[in-house]
């Protein structure tokens, strides 16, 4: 058994979103390679990233992030691809992966807050007593708060939090100085009838340059009952179940080869992609994917197949060092040396005991 | 422990573009010096495990106007073709044929495809007008596939002009334009062929071409080397 692994069980997202990084000699997660798992109920996300050879070789980091957020019985988990000849697509994905899953989290969870408030009152004393008597100790928000979320809803949300994100990162590139054009900017006065030279002024207005946080997002929200998806740019959002295997979106490509529409992009909206779906009885895990391990994938049923059946021959921890062979497999073979990076949410438990 | 037996997994297909001169210089031990090694080159590719699913071929001839002989055809079904020669060197035809097949190609080369391989090679200068086609290779580096692709300009013999063999370079870091002193030198230029094919289906950067000698001869000699770099 490999043993850079074996210690990278258990690292504890819940106390801080930053993805933590350690040193990978002491067998914890490091810039090239993070792998992250959390428990919810029946639901077990399990998120593995390893920089490919190609930015090794160019001296590059490991530019796909992936994030998670929880709330009581939510998930809401996200993966992203920063654009290989962008400056800061590295941070891009970090940054944009961790923020869509922290607000959505927030919306989900306020959304029970707005519903509770709007039909009992927003008395405190009241309000707390209400949640106790109808949730337990434990509330619980998405079965309903998700209630009143259609397509529409997800879709406007989801745009406007991204648009969020998009101003976020424009402010970040001003930060950087990442300036993309001057422009100059002609102030007249324009009280005066005739305008001369002394009351005109001239200033340079400089346009702050987000795309060099050029980024994918692949984001998901589940109870374990429903389902919601979005995606920009490409990758790929896996459906798996126990006989079949399918691709939920379809992956935006850009103009060329190995382009695609990051969410820096203008025009990114035109390329959003969304499903909602109710949670198949049959349904193993969703799987969200960078291009890295998403593209080569050409028969997802057969691919997935195998997938199941190591996760079932394994526990958890055997599981984690199987997938750093299956990086290993795509790059000695051809098939990637781009960064690749998984994020799986399995709705039950199908790996082996853990032995002692 | 490696992995065996992994299924539902497919290599990126590679598009092999050879733009090919048949021209009345070819004639004799030129063509056939091309159809021999073009057919070794094939059978290569067709055994290798690592080529034989992955790379398509598009071979397209230009003389006095430009033919496409085999267009992205997957490599196991390929039987290498025997190409003769005619009269001109209408560059600018065949180099505007490789864009029309490129773009009938577009969707599935941007969604599906690496990034392609372009061979180009001449024993002789164009007789169309620098102008014209010039034009035509223009158009190409501005081509959103094209641009991407790593090219190799090879010249046989001492007739075509290095600067013909130059405007097929884009990148200086994956292009490259080379000459073989006489045409029994193929063989050296195809080993270098096969090499970078296998190298750029297993997802590595391809080598660069180097100079070789025999019985102290160069047999490949780079263009304008040091504007490339060393190999």
């Amino acid at each position: 058994m490999p043993k850079q692994l074996s210690s990278l069980t258990n690292i504890n997202m819940e106390q801080h979103n930053q993805i933590p990084s350690f040193d990978l000699s002491s067998g914890e997660n490091t810039p090239e390679l993070r792998v992250v798992d959390s428990s919810l109920g029946d639901l077990y996300l399990l998120s593995f990233s390893h920089i490919g050879s190609s930015h090794i070789k160019d001296n590059k980091p490991n530019q796909d992030y992936f994030n998670f957020q929880k709330d009581s019985d939510t998930l809401f988990a996200a993966v992203g691809d920063g654009l290989g000849s962008y400056q800061f697509s590295d941070e891009g994905s970090k940054f944009a992966t961790k923020l869509i899953t922290e607000k959505m989290k927030e919306f989900v969870t306020n959304s029970l807050t707005r519903i509770i408030e709007e039909t009992y009152g927003n008395q405190s004393q009241r309000f707390n007593q209400i949640i106790s008597k109808i949730f337990g100790s434990k509330p619980k928000s998405i079965k309903d708060s998700l209630s009143t979320f259609n397509e529409d809803k997800f879709k406007e949300i989801f745009i406007n939090f991204i648009n969020e994100i998009r101003n976020e990162l424009d402010e970040q590139a001003k930060e950087k100085g990442l300036i993309n054009e001057e422009r100059t900017k002609q102030n007249t006065n324009e009280n005066l009838e005739f305008p001369n030279e002394e009351t005109k002024s001239a200033e340079i207005e400089y346009i702050y340059n987000k795309g060099d946080f050029a980024t994918t997002c692949l984001f998901t929200m589940t109870d374990g009952n429903k389902v919601f998806c979005a995606q920009v740019g490409d990758g790929g959002i896996f459906l798996v179940r126990q006989n079949e295997s399918s691709l939920i979106l379809k992956p935006a490509k850009g103009n060329s080869i190995s382009e695609t529409i990051p969410i820096t992009y203008d025009g990114w909206e035109k390329h959003l992609e969304l499903s909602i779906f109710d949670v198949p009885s049959d349904a193993l895990f969703l799987c969200l994917m960078t291009d890295g391990f998403a593209d080569p994938i050409n028969a997802p049923s057969d691919f997935f197949q195998r997938v199941v059946k190591e996760a079932q021959e394994k526990s958890k921890d055997e599981f984690k060092l199987w997938l750093e062979e299956l990086n290993n497999h795509f790059e000695s073979n051809g098939y990637s040396d781009d960064d690749k990076t998984v994020s799986f949410i399995f709705f039950r438990n199908i790996f082996k005991e853990q032995s002692e | 422990m490696p992995i065996e037996g992994m299924v539902g997994l497919k290599h990126k297909p590679i598009p092999v573009i050879f733009l090919i001169d048949t021209s009345y210089s070819m004639e004799g031990l030129g063509i056939q010096q091309v159809n021999n090694n073009m057919k070794e080159y094939i059978d290569s590719l067709k055994d290798d495990p690592e080529t034989k699913d992955s790379v398509q071929l598009t071979i397209i001839t230009f003389s006095d106007s430009a033919e496409t002989v085999m267009n992205f055809k997957p490599i196991g079904d390929v039987i290498a073709p025997i190409l003769k020669e005619q009269n001109s060197t209408n560059l600018a035809s065949g180099i505007a044929e490789v864009m029309n097949v490129i773009r009938q190609q577009a969707d599935f080369i941007k969604s599906e495809c690496k990034r392609p391989l372009l061979i180009f090679m001449s024993d002789g200068n164009a007789t169309c007008s620098e102008s014209e086609w010039r034009r035509e290779i223009n158009q190409m580096n501005n081509d959103h596939i094209m641009s991407r692709a790593i090219r190799v300009a090879l010249g046989a013999g001492g007739e075509i002009k290095d600067s013909t063999l130059e405007a097929f370079i884009l990148n200086k870091e994956t292009d490259r334009a080379a000459r073989v002193t006489d045409m029994h030198n193929l063989s050296e230029f195809f080993k270098f062929l096969r090499t970078i094919t296998k190298e750029i289906a297993a997802g590595k950067q391809p080598s660069r071409l180097a100079e070789t000698e025999k019985d102290d001869a160069e047999t490949v000699v780079l263009i304008d080397q040091h504007k490339y770099g060393t190999t």
